[in-house]
């Protein structure tokens, strides 16, 4: 068996290492050697050089980035209703798609068009060089792991919300991303662009007057269809499932993967599965990002999490995720966040803080609010553009990290949910405090053979 | 014994007690007397509770009631089926949360003791799933006896080893190492991952002999829990890949190896990890390897912290841009300003592009003593360099910095301009304003321009005679950007100047400009009645239509005398002023103007009159706080008083943002009026499109129609498509299969000669001649933006396939003079044609000679748009829709080819070419089984076989 040392030799690619042998053997081809001279920028061994010239994936540019001219390419994991979205955003080439119901794959390679390879196993996807860019848009019980598979691989990632389904899985996420200097986004995008929701504003002048002080501190911030954000009920899970035969088109083992078995019914799966804690969080794990990762941003608490946490509502059912009437989370500053369910109208702050108001419209108590706003220094502009964030490695402008810190909230408020009582975080360890179900719900082992 | 004991109480359970328990009926309380049971089932049914403060109760009732009472509730769980167990499910996990909260444990102890005996007791293994899940919530040392007993049961193997992880003792460790020897199979993967998880050095040796498991999950697992624990004996088989194993197994190796380097020097072995990270550093430099070298550095920089700053220096020198920026994340936070004075001197000798990069990481790293070079780098730096330096000395200098900012726009380069704009921007006003209105008079225009727009997003009010001063400048983008910044910076006191300025521009774009300034500066008065005042005043004064420049702002100020005016202005005897007036009107920004731009909705003659009435009443409507049923009812009165069709079709897009089954039915039932159906769709397929409820509702097959026929009316191509997704959906649902891809010819072929020349054909001559039209096929027919597309030469289109009953569905578009059909099972024809010069319609079977050759009406859409065909075939009878009119009824389709016989029993749908250019797109077909088929599975197969054969009849006879 041929065996090669990975610290000496790049693993990847088995003809380069059949190349190197050559190269022992028999000396450097004419044609090898004419295309190693164009890579003069590679001070490098012999072998390894003309191992990489074997299989470029992409020619560099002269400052060593991807040079302009040179097209993304990426591939769409998980082609289910979001799947396809994610199959026309513009930016880069699309080289695969994968999914594990066979229906959702054919119907991807028919947008997708000639020349795309399908398959049900992301590791297919992942084993490319020449993807660079992953999307992953399977259920959240596969985000983290996937997330982390693809760092390794050395692709960027451009994941859909929630970031992951546990912190713990968040903070790997962080730690595999940041180790392999990879490229991650979320996919929502409320704190640098577009109307927050049906507060009929964008984030950025309110971001503005909270860094100013103008609301004073602490503030707290309230989520509620009185102030514009509709926390989607709907999503909840059924508490008798009948176990039913698995449609033969969908590879349901593959479905689960990390998640405990249950037996099959097709309430689990596709779209619907947000009612389950093993896949989501229902209206928490659907619009919680979109709604808590801009105030994060407004707080100025990328770097950190609350330390207190604690949910009203009914009991919750072991499986399925059901309804609540209010959350509150609170920072070790005194700033909190209300998660209220229940108040649907009246003219409630956004934003309370003891030198006045925030309400909907940019609308404020404190006289002149517009115009002082216009006055304070606007925030530095964050990287918006995912491809070029990809082509110049710098950091998006909703990364992994204050990602996870976001994802973090809607993780916080799942577990406060379940299990009903006030409970105290530490936002540096990233753990409950005497606590221990809870912190069994920080980390969850995973099913064989997947693991983080 | 337990036995025995364990049957009688599920025949209890069973006979009386669970229907009652698990229905949701509560048992009434007995008092003292009552049993256990009863009173553990009277608890049981009262979940799930309402808050936790009522589960706590319930919680702590059935606790009391002892080790028994929670086995009880155990009894009632059921493996997934028709049973319905919820509440037991409910009661347990509460019964678990509640015991595991902190300072529990005697409660915790009841709990765990008859967790442990339900695992013994109950043996399905979908209930022992579930309790072994609840013991992974609450269980402790204690249940790992209990649980080991599992790790060799494939259904629960899984559950058990992830309550063993969690429980994560040294017992547990041993468990599951104790396991490993008997494991196989899955179980055998599982207890590898597990242990690899808790990191058992122990285990270590039993592992490597998984590492050439042929079962490639097996040696995954096997590699990564050897990476996990760490231990050296692992080394051979880590840092090395065979180069037979998988591509994605090589992908995997580096991290794999350098997980294992991690551990390696977590416990001590700093030297040789560092050795490794500096060899793959060293080693993977290509572009997709090069994530593996940067992986390395940060493990060398985490280990070594500070000490590690000589690793980040080298890898600066890496022609990849990707490891460059690598090493400069990590630099951010290393060292203190004599690492800063060592980047700074590294920043002199690297090509441009790692400066650039260097400076920008020594913005971040918010050392001040950079900032003398970094400012120097801004001036002397190449382009690249100075884009970088702008906003890192923007970031280190703070408002000291503002002069150079302002010197530095010194340029023509627009680049270099947006970003000193950009880093203006990040002071506050107080700082930057008067900086700013400084350099207004000197420097290129661009530039100026770009200060101005600075003071403009300060809203800098106090400059507002400097912006004045420049909005009359010679040079255009100064000028340009002075206009508009008038609406941002002028208040109250620049009116009069602004409203004469308005009055004598001339320049369009100007005018709008202007019209802004004097709206802006308007608003600064804070009585919303006097805002419009001086507008109002000036505006008495002016004769015919000057008075436009003035009322077009009014939208924008409002008030009641604002509106009045306007509205007396809508009966001006000026033309221009009254239709300007109507526009303004319609622009109102509240409910107020709604009852004027009704009346003149009523009555005004002129389109451009009433045109932008309705508009702004729908508008108005849209946006009022009126509830669904009252906008209903106003938009229907809207339909109902007038007839133009310029009057009705705006109605539509307000009706398309109502979310009621009501709205959809008015949209509907406009939806056959010619002029009208274009919007009817759109507002019809809006409203199906965001509301899932009225979908839901909807009857299967009338859903079907209606989103066919608002996907062929609609004029938006986007809402179009998705419309047309949905109604895929709904026929793939329904046994519908798609003909044409909306990509490409696949499943069609080109026409050769008729049915009967090619039952004369040779196989070989008939696939010289299928060759022929296949090529003539791609000439002529083409796939543009999902339809398909006949350029009105060539021959007709041909499924692949063969058909005998089925329904048929398809869109068709021709163009004037258009003439073609559908031919069925290979014979002419369901007609299609221009009705202008063939008055009866299209759809009929037009080569009939004694049944029926015309359609009973016509139902034709107007000539380039979509129609609609849903044509089924059973046996020799046909009935068509046109646009779901039935146009033919059960009529007898004769055989054109030969006149004696019936049609054939199956044969292709074919679309026909005949000289004319035709579109078509939605082809669905669902065959229909014939009734011996049914009735006869093993026929079915026969007669499918049959078939395949006659898919070809040319080759059969």
């Amino acid at each position: 068996m041929l065996i090669t040392d990975i610290g000496m030799f790049p693993a990847r690619n088995s003809k380069m290492h059949a190349a190197s042998f050559c190269i022992i053997l028999g000396g450097a081809s004419a044609g090898m050697t004419n295309r190693l001279t164009r890579r003069d920028f590679l001070k490098r061994t012999a072998f390894a050089a003309a191992s990489l010239t074997l299989v470029p994936r992409r020619v560099l540019g002269g400052a060593g980035f991807l040079a302009p001219s040179d097209e993304l390419t990426k591939a769409v994991i998980g082609v289910g209703s979001m799947g396809r979205v994610h199959l026309t955003y513009p930016g880069a080439r699309l080289l695969a798609v994968c999914d594990v119901d066979a229906n959702h794959l054919k119907r991807a390679l028919e947008i997708a068009g000639p020349g795309v390879l399908g398959t049900r196993d992301f590791r297919e996807v992942l084993e490319r060089e020449n993807v660079d860019i992953v999307h992953i848009v399977t259920p959240p019980h596969w985000h983290a792991l996937i997330s982390i598979a693809a760092a390794e691989a050395g692709k960027d990632i451009w994941c859909e919300k929630p970031m992951t389904r546990t912190i713990a899985e968040g903070q790997k996420v962080v730690e595999a991303v940041q180790r392999n200097g990879r490229i991650f986004r979320v996919n929502t995008w409320f704190r640098f662009r577009g109307t927050f929701y049906g507060l009929g504003t964008t984030v950025r002048p309110i971001k503005k007057a909270v860094s100013a002080g103008l609301l004073g501190w602490p503030l707290r911030v309230t989520l509620s269809r009185a102030t514009g954000f509709d926390w989607k009920f709907y999503w909840v899970g059924k508490t008798h499932l009948e176990p039913q035969p698995v449609p033969p088109e969908l590879d349901y083992d593959m479905w689960l993967g990390p998640a405990p078995f249950k037996p099959y019914n097709p309430h689990r799966v596709h779209i619907t599965f947000r009612g389950y804690w093993d896949y989501d969080g229902g209206g928490l794990g659907d619009m919680g990002m979109h709604y808590l990762d801009p105030v994060q941003d407004i707080l100025d608490k990328d770097h950190t999490s609350p330390v207190e946490v604690e949910a009203e509502g009914p009991q919750q059912h072991p499986d399925a995720c059901g309804t609540w009437r209010r959350l509150r989370l609170r920072y070790a500053d005194g700033c909190e966040i209300i998660l209220d369910g229940e108040q649907t109208e009246g003219r409630v702050p956004f934003i309370k803080g003891p030198e006045g108001c925030l309400f909907r419209n940019l609308e404020s108590d404190i006289p002149g609010f517009q115009e002082k706003v216009a006055s304070l220094p606007d925030p530095e502009p964050p990287e918006t553009d995912f491809i070029r964030a990809v082509r110049l490695r710098r950091k998006f402008a909703l990364n992994e990290e204050n990602g996870h810190r976001s994802c973090t909230l809607v993780n916080l408020c799942k577990i406060a949910v379940r299990l009903g009582r006030p409970l105290r975080f530490d936002p540096k360890a990233q753990r409950f405090v005497n606590d221990e179900e809870a912190n069994r719900l920080v980390s969850q082992p995973m099913r064989a053979p997947w693991h983080l | 014994m337990r036995h025995t004991r364990a049957s009688r109480w599920k025949a209890v359970i069973a006979a009386s007690c669970l229907g009652i328990a698990l229905m949701g009926v509560s048992v009434p309380a007995f008092g003292a007397a009552q049993s256990l049971e009863e009173e553990t089932l009277r608890l049981v049914s009262a979940f799930p509770a309402e808050d936790s403060l009522q589960r706590d109760e319930l919680a702590s009732e059935l606790l009391k009631l002892g080790p028994e009472a929670i086995l009880q509730v155990c009894r009632l769980l059921r493996p997934p089926g028709p049973e319905d167990d919820a509440k037991a499910r409910f009661a347990l996990n509460g019964i678990v949360t509640y015991a595991a909260r902190n300072g529990a444990e005697t409660q915790r102890r009841v709990l765990i003791k008859a967790l442990h005996r339900a695992l013994e007791e109950l043996e399905a293994a979908d209930v022992r799933a579930f309790l072994i899940r609840q013991l992974q919530l609450v269980g402790g040392n204690e249940s790992v006896k209990p649980l080991r007993r599992f790790l060799l049961d494939p259904r629960l193997c899984d559950p058990a080893a992830q309550a063993l992880e969690t429980i994560g003792t040294p017992e547990a460790e041993k468990a599951l190492r104790a396991s490993l020897g008997k494991a196989a199979g899955k179980c055998r993967v599982t207890l590898v991952r597990t242990l690899g998880e808790l990191r058992s050095r122990k285990a270590v040796k039993k592992i490597l002999e998984f590492t050439e498991n042929p079962d490639p999950e097996m040696r995954r697992v096997a590699l990564f829990a050897l990476a996990n624990i760490g231990d050296p004996r692992a080394e051979a088989v880590l840092s090395r890949v065979p180069v037979a194993a998988s591509s994605y197994d090589r992908t995997r190796a580096p991290s794999l190896y350098l997980l294992y380097v991690e551990r390696l020097m977590e416990s001590g072995y700093r030297v040789q990890g560092t050795r490794i990270c500096r060899r793959l550093i060293q080693n993977y430099t290509a572009p997709q390897d090069i994530h593996v070298a940067c992986a390395a550095l940060n493990l060398l920089v985490e280990t070594w912290g500070e000490r590690g700053i000589e690793d980040v220096f080298r890898a600066v020198e890496s022609p990849s841009g990707e490891l460059r920026q690598c090493a400069l994340a990590l630099a951010e936070r290393l060292g203190g300003p004599e690492v800063t004075a060592r980047w700074v001197e590294k920043m002199t000798r690297v090509p441009p592009e790692s400066q650039a990069q260097i400076i920008a990481m020594l913005g971040r790293r918010g050392d001040v003593t950079a900032l003398p070079s970094l400012k120097r780098m801004m001036r002397t730096g190449e382009k690249i360099v100075r884009l970088a330096a702008v906003p890192a000395v923007k970031r280190l200098g703070g408002p000291a910095v503002i002069p150079d900012l302002i010197d530095h726009l010194e340029t023509e380069d627009a680049e270099e301009i947006a970003a000193v704009r950009e880093a203006l921007l990040g002071f506050p006003a107080a700082e930057v304003v008067p900086a700013a209105v400084e350099a207004l008079e000197k420097g290129p225009p661009l530039s100026r321009a770009a200060l101005i727009e600075v003071l403009a997003e300060k809203k800098a009010r106090d400059a507002a005679d400097n912006v004045l001063a420049l909005s009359e400048s010679d040079e255009p983008p100064v000028r340009r950007a002075a206009l508009a910044a008038l609406a941002d910076v002028c208040g109250p006191k620049h009116l009069p100047q602004l409203i004469k300025r308005l009055l004598d521009a001339t320049d369009p774009g100007e005018v709008r400009l202007l019209q802004d300034a004097v709206a802006g500066a308007a608003n600064q008065i804070p009585e919303a009645e006097e805002r419009a005042r001086r507008l109002l005043d000036t505006m008495a004064s002016l004769q015919g239509e000057k008075k436009i420049l003035l009322l077009r702002p009014l939208p924008r100020i409002g008030g009641s005398q604002a509106l009045e005016t306007v509205v007396r202005e809508t009966q001006s005897e000026v033309p221009r002023v009254r239709a300007v007036a109507v526009s303004v009107l319609s622009q109102w920004p509240d409910f107020e103007a709604a009852g004027h731009l009704l009346s003149i909705f009523r009555s005004a003659e002129e389109a451009k009159l009433f045109y932008p009435a309705v508009l702004g009443y729908v508008r108005l409507v849209a946006e009022s706080g009126l509830d669904e049923q009252e906008k209903l009812a106003r938009y229907r009165e809207l339909l109902d008083t007038r007839e133009e069709s310029e009057a009705r079709r705006p109605v539509f897009s307000g009706i398309a943002r109502l979310a009621t089954e009501a709205a959809f039915r008015l949209a509907v039932s406009y939806l056959d009026e010619p002029d009208l159906r274009s919007a009817a769709a759109e507002a019809a397929g809006r409203i199906l499109i965001n509301n899932e409820d009225i979908r839901d509702r909807l009857p299967r097959s009338e859903f079907r129609d209606i989103v066919h026929k608002s996907a062929g009316a609609v004029a938006d191509e986007t809402l179009r498509q998705r419309l047309d997704a949905l109604l895929r959906d709904i026929l793939l649902e329904e046994g519908f299969v798609p003909l044409f891809n909306g990509r490409n010819l696949e499943g069609w072929k080109g026409l050769v000669a008729d049915p009967v020349r090619r039952a004369r054909m040779s196989p070989e001559e008939l696939a010289e001649a299928q060759a022929v039209a296949d090529r003539r096929m791609r000439d002529h027919w083409k796939v543009v933006d999902g339809v398909l597309v006949f350029d009105g030469k060539g021959d007709n289109l041909c499924t692949v396939q063969d058909f005998g009953d089925f329904e048929l569905l398809l869109d068709w578009k021709i163009e004037p003079g258009g003439d073609s059909g559908v031919y069925l099972r290979g014979a002419p024809q369901v007609q299609i044609w221009d009705p202008a010069q063939w008055p009866e319609g299209s759809g009929g079977l037009y080569n009939n000679t004694t049944g029926p050759s015309s359609p009973l009406q016509r139902a034709d859409h107007p000539v380039g748009t979509w129609n609609t065909f849903r044509i089924k075939m059973i046996g020799d009878r046909v009935t068509v829709h046109l646009n779901g009119i039935l146009v033919v009824d059960n009529v007898v389709m004769e055989n054109y080819w030969e006149r004696d016989k019936p049609i054939y029993p199956v044969g292709p749908i074919e679309l026909q070419a005949h000289n004319t250019p035709l579109y078509f797109r939605n082809i669905y077909i669902r065959e229909i089984p014939r009734e011996n088929e049914k009735a006869n599975p093993a026929r079915s197969v026969c007669l499918s076989q049959d078939r395949s054969d006659s898919r070809r009849p040319e080759e059969g006879e």
